[in-house]
């Protein structure tokens, strides 16, 4: 049989996490897609906040009550606010599609998937909505 | 419809170091399919494309390609349904490419080997015929539509950053096997997929399931087998039939 030299060199796109992009692009019927890109950056979204908020916490440990009241002051400036409003977004839309995940592993609802993604996005819309108002009196 | 301005992926491992696209006019005639379009460029412009066909009625399996954005089978898809005259003809993403259209199917066949796809019986055959009633037939009906033309494998977002996974077309086939009322092997079949590089590695994103030119539920029937997987983990025991 033939065998490729270079298979890596001759791998067409699509490949790899570029495939996102790929199919992305293409013919609009991929809400699962969509579902599944969202989910993994709001969840490496939340995992960057967690690092972050390690280390403001551990600013205690660092510097006492001093260097804590001093980080905990800077977080007020109007780019952390902003910063903690996408935590938010991440959070709402992460733990709804991940409720739809949940009812995937128990096959419910596999067949409405698209359905059940625009429900995920409509219930985070509202979540939103209703949040977003208690950041904008956070800057005001 | 206007002329058809085709572009086609070439490649040949011989003479190129990288792929190129061509770009063919192509007169159109009503009922064209992308496989006509390509017969058409073979015979009237170039004779050197390479591109994989048998059956032409969309049973073989063999001219998967990803066409305009999206796998499709050649002999499936009428040009006048991609509402465009601008086309665009690429091998499977995510596989080897042999040349032009042609990719390298071993590993998709290699995975499909490995869930063993053949009925295994509990016990020695029947004198006569096995018995199989219909409602027992009925929950395989999508799972032996499956022609393993590959656009599934070569749509999973999975199979693109773990070479090891078995893909959607492996998995549908473990499920035919382990749903079948006459095969017996079904703890032996779950082993089989129940691992990291097998039924976990799926993160249902539902592009095989809109890929499928037979229209076949892949992701169905992954969940099904993942809450048996699941249930023998918890000591609920396999062999519970269900329709998916």
């Amino acid at each position: 049989m033939y065998k490729l030299q270079d298979p890596i060199g001759t791998r067409n796109r699509a490949y790899g996490v570029s495939g996102w992009k790929a199919f992305s692009s293409g013919p609009v019927r991929k809400a699962g897609m969509w579902a599944w890109i969202l989910h993994r950056i709001s969840g490496l979204a939340i995992i960057l906040f967690l690092l972050l908020h390690i280390w403001e916490i551990s600013s205690a440990n660092r510097g006492g009550t001093n260097l804590f009241n001093q980080t905990m002051a800077g977080l007020k400036a109007p780019l952390y606010v902003v910063g903690e409003w996408l935590l938010f977004l991440a959070v709402v839309y992460h733990g709804i599609n991940g409720v739809r995940l949940v009812l995937f592993d128990l096959n419910i609802g596999v067949k409405k998937q698209k359905t059940l993604f625009w429900v995920v996005l409509g219930l985070s819309a509202v979540l939103i909505a209703a949040g977003t108002s208690a950041f904008l009196s956070l800057l005001v | 419809m206007a002329d058809l301005d085709v572009k086609v992926f070439r490649f040949d491992p011989d003479t190129d170091d990288k792929p190129r696209y061509d770009t063919y006019q192509v007169t159109y005639r009503e009922g064209m399919t992308i496989l006509d379009v390509l017969f058409y460029i073979l015979e009237n412009l170039d004779g050197s494309l390479a591109f994989r066909y048998a059956c032409r009625e969309a049973i073989c399996g063999n001219c998967a390609m990803y066409v305009n954005g999206l796998q499709r089978l050649a002999c499936k898809t009428q040009v006048k349904d991609l509402k465009t005259t601008e086309l665009f003809i690429e091998p499977l993403p995510s596989l080897p490419v042999i040349k032009d259209l042609v990719v390298d199917l071993d590993s998709f066949f290699g995975k499909y080997v490995s869930i063993k796809p053949y009925l295994i019986p509990a016990e020695s055959p029947p004198e006569k015929e096995y018995y199989q009633s219909q409602s027992d037939r009925h929950v395989l009906n999508e799972a032996v539509d499956c022609i393993l033309c590959g656009a599934c494998y070569s749509s999973c977002p999975a199979v693109w950053t773990d070479e090891d996974y078995l893909g959607p077309a492996a998995l549908i086939k473990a499920f035919r096997f382990y749903a079948d009322s006459r095969d017996g092997a079904q703890k032996e079949r779950l082993d089989l997929v129940a691992h990291e590089h097998g039924l976990w590695r799926c993160h249902t994103v539902f592009n095989c399931v809109e890929v499928c030119p037979k229209g076949i539920d892949n992701t169905s029937a992954i969940q099904y087998l993942k809450k048996q997987a699941v249930g023998r983990a918890l000591g609920m025991g396999v062999g519970k039939r269900a329709a998916t």
